[in-house]
């Protein structure tokens, strides 16, 4: 009974994740919902303080409710309403028909984790989005299962899942693999990334071990050990994820759970030196990190979306939720990989050749949940460069080969291409004083597959002499 | 002799007096062979052009149209009308870079005033289509007449077909819906460009077509040209409500409001006829000539009948 409760439950919350995932996108009346269950998540709250230095009335206040209330009811956010919880319980339903395989690994590893993620924020560097659930499901959704999806049901009634016809993002496989990686790791276990990876859980877990909220066996309990091996979560008050499954395993009926206040607070039998060690190894990678050097000479064609805070900040604050992303009307926000060094990974960067950034459109900084790119009016974005175009002559079908085209001219909406008379023909010439970086120009450049015009990031290296030399 | 006259000279007398009327009046071979009951094929191939100036679009709308036998004379009942205007740029229609909606909304009505079946208008825009659509108006001014407007964004929307007399263009993906309707109306804007010079009805036609691209490496002016031999519209009705005279086609450039719409059969001619207003001549907008090499039309102004209705 508890339990269909718990699953309808769980259902609604992942319904009502994937409806937010879908509508975050053009839609007619051009308004796009938010996705708010970030906002509850207070390992990315404790991310944004640590290393990015960054809160908000509504960071603070929607993480602190999930806190107050888990210090109620315990850790209920991972068994009723965590959206990945729920497809990790469904990978669990698929696993517990094979023999599962048992695996002696310490369920206090999640502390450790959080342990070096803490460590490694306060050192600077942002590294809990690899770990944070939500974020992970919803890059998983934007990455992988939206292009999948929109290629067969291109819209719901008449409104478009996506203003593209077909988007497509860069190293979707990678998001595939972590993702099944998840799910699969449940071959060791029940709900194996919860119960000992996922850092957010072991948040909850040191303010669940309080929870009034109790699991007790009757007296007649004759101590079968049922419930042991269904349960999911730890029969420790800190570990339980209150999924109430070991009232549907006792067949004595002698399982319950109850309010009651106790003195008694459940051991969170971590150890002292292998805590120690963990925030040890998360500031050894975090220097490491720093040490990047890529860092030192950003790929050119780093471009940034429009009002993006300045990069050492920006891949800090950044959560790699990826909303940015599938919300570009153009699909031209793409996932960085090494672009902008190992930290910067999976933050936003404008791949004109699959779309450019509308004049109009602020879309992904009225999305962003953690203000790493900003709001800003659309008739401001012609003062916010976001990189240069630059025009390689040699590949340019009118330079090179006296064609009349001018196709980035007829484009261009900031007036930024010069046409100048040569010969019969015009040639195209930048000007770099309008020219905002939008990409228009590269992306419908007919020169395929090389664009003879191409934007470079005022970030990126070598970005003066690449303007001068057209990024030869 | 009695006051009767035999038959031969009845009909001897009646086609002098018919066609000295027609003559002296001024009549357009359309109004003829309407008037002599000649199939609108024959028609086709006269090079009358029609231009209003003044009073609101609805109005110039149904003077122009009026010479040609009205818009039922392309609409049949029933029929699958497409239309295409220039909605591919995310302007305001007061930049010129657009078709005035006003206008997209008046032929839509006036498409179903006739018994229009549906009335649709497929757009391969330049810009994102939903800013695009949106900006300029158009969609909303379609779907307000009763019609629908889509985005011909998807590949399987396209259909490769042969342009038998082509020079550069031998082959293009053109849009299905426009290959299979039963109407189609070109309702461009005009307004320089910066790569073909101008471009009013025959370059529109680029916005059926799905790989732009390849047209400007091949040889861009000689591709508008060959297109055209394929694919004719049914009726050319260019708004030059405001033209855009510089910056064009997306601008924001300096705009000049003319008040004149200008509509023909002849894809070719209606052309001709709008570079003079730009202040130029047809022989310096290179695929006017080409398209008329090819036999789509005329181009030579001195063989063209401007009608100003």
């Amino acid at each position: 009974m508890m339990l269909i409760f718990r699953r309808i439950v769980q259902v609604i919350f992942l319904a009502a994740f994937l409806a937010l995932f879908i509508f975050t996108t053009l839609g007619p009346g051009f308004q796009v919902p938010e996705n708010y269950f970030f906002y509850f998540s207070p390992l990315l709250s404790l991310s944004l303080l640590l290393s990015a230095h960054y809160t908000t009335t509504l960071w603070i206040i929607a993480p602190l409710s999930l806190l107050l209330l888990t210090l109620i009811l315990g850790r209920f956010f991972c068994g009723w309403i965590c959206p990945l919880g729920l497809c990790i319980d469904i990978s669990d339903r698929i696993f517990r028909f094979t023999k599962r395989k048992k695996a002696g690994f310490p369920s206090q590893a999640r502390f450790y984790v959080l342990g070096g993620l803490i460590a490694a924020g306060i050192i600077g560097v942002n590294l809990f989005y690899h770990f944070q659930p939500l974020v992970i499901l919803y890059r998983t959704l934007a990455f992988v299962f939206f292009p999948l999806l929109q290629r067969f049901v291109p819209n719901i009634g008449d409104f478009p899942l996506h203003p593209e016809s077909s988007v497509t993002y860069i190293g979707t496989w990678s998001f595939l693999v972590i993702f099944l990686v998840i799910l699969f790791i449940s071959f060791f276990g029940p709900r194996f990334w919860c119960r000992n990876l996922c850092p957010e859980g072991a948040l909850l877990s040191l303010l669940s071990r309080f929870s009034p909220l109790r699991r007790f066996s009757k007296p007649g309990c004759s101590g079968c050990g049922d419930c042991r091996t269904t349960c999911p979560g730890g029969r420790n008050n800190s570990d339980c994820i209150r999924c109430m499954q070991c009232l549907a395993a006792c067949k004595e009926k002698n399982a319950g759970f109850s309010f009651k206040i106790s003195r008694r607070v459940a051991d969170l039998d971590i150890g002292r030196r292998a805590m120690l060690l963990s925030g040890l190894a998360g500031a050894a990678i975090a220097v490491g990190f720093t040490l990047d050097p890529l860092k030192k000479k950003l790929y050119p064609r780093l471009i940034r979306p429009p009002a993006a805070l300045p990069e050492e900040k920006f891949v800090n604050q950044c959560v790699r939720c990826g909303e940015c992303m599938k919300v570009c009307p153009t699909g031209g926000l793409q996932p960085c990989f090494w672009e902008s060094g190992i930290e910067g990974m999976w933050t936003p960067r404008l791949v004109p050749v699959l779309g450019e950034c509308v004049e109009s459109c602020t879309m992904c900084g009225n999305i962003c949940p953690t203000g790493a790119i900003q709001k800003i009016k659309p008739e401001d974005k012609k003062y916010m460069p976001i990189g240069t175009a630059s025009i390689n002559k040699k590949a340019c079908i009118a330079w090179a080969e006296n064609k009349q085209c001018m196709v980035c001219q007829e484009f261009c909406p900031y007036l930024a291409i010069w046409a100048v008379p040569r010969g019969k023909i015009n040639v195209p010439e930048v000007n770099i004083r309008n020219c905002v970086g939008c990409g228009i120009c590269e992306r419908n450049c007919p020169a395929v597959p090389d664009r003879a015009i191409k934007v470079y990031s005022p970030i990126g290296a070598g970005y003066r002499k690449r303007l001068r030399t057209g990024g030869n | 002799m009695s006051d009767s006259i035999n038959r031969r000279e009845f009909l001897k007398r009646i086609t002098s007096i018919g066609l000295s009327a027609a003559v002296f009046s001024g009549l357009s071979v359309e109004e003829l062979s309407r008037f002599l009951g000649i199939s609108p094929a024959f028609a086709a191939t006269s090079s009358a052009v029609y231009m209003a100036k003044g009073g609101t679009i609805e109005e110039r709308l149904k003077r122009v149209l009026a010479p040609l036998g009205g818009i039922s004379q392309f609409v049949k009942k029933g029929s699958r009308v497409q239309l295409k205007p220039n909605a591919g740029w995310a302007r305001s229609p007061e930049q010129a870079a657009t078709t005035n909606p006003e206008l997209v909304y008046s032929l839509t009505k006036a498409c179903y005033g006739a018994k229009a079946r549906k009335v649709e208008v497929y757009e391969h825009p330049c810009d994102n289509y939903m800013f695009a659509f949106k900006e300029s108006q158009v969609q909303a001014a379609v779907e307000s007449a009763g019609g629908r407007m889509y985005p011909a964004n998807g590949r399987n929307l396209y259909k490769k077909i042969d342009v038998p007399k082509g020079v550069s263009l031998k082959s293009a993906d053109v849009l299905k819906p426009v290959l299979d309707a039963d109407c189609f109306i070109n309702v461009p804007i005009a307004k320089v460009h910066a790569g073909a010079k101008f471009t009013f009805g025959l370059k529109n036609n680029m916005g059926i077509i799905l790989n732009r691209g390849e047209w400007h490496m091949k040889n861009l002016q000689q591709c508008i040209a060959d297109f055209s031999s394929r694919v004719r519209p049914s009726l050319t009705i260019i708004d030059a409500t405001r033209i855009l005279l510089t910056n064009g086609p997306k601008g924001p450039g300096e705009v000049k409001q003319l008040d004149t719409l200008i509509a023909g059969l002849d894809p070719v001619a209606c052309d001709a006829v709008v570079c003079t207003l730009f202040g130029a001549s047809p022989d310096d907008y290179p695929c006017l000539p080409m398209a008329a090499k090819l036999g789509v039309g005329q181009y030579n102004l001195n063989k063209i009948r401007v009608h100003n209705v």
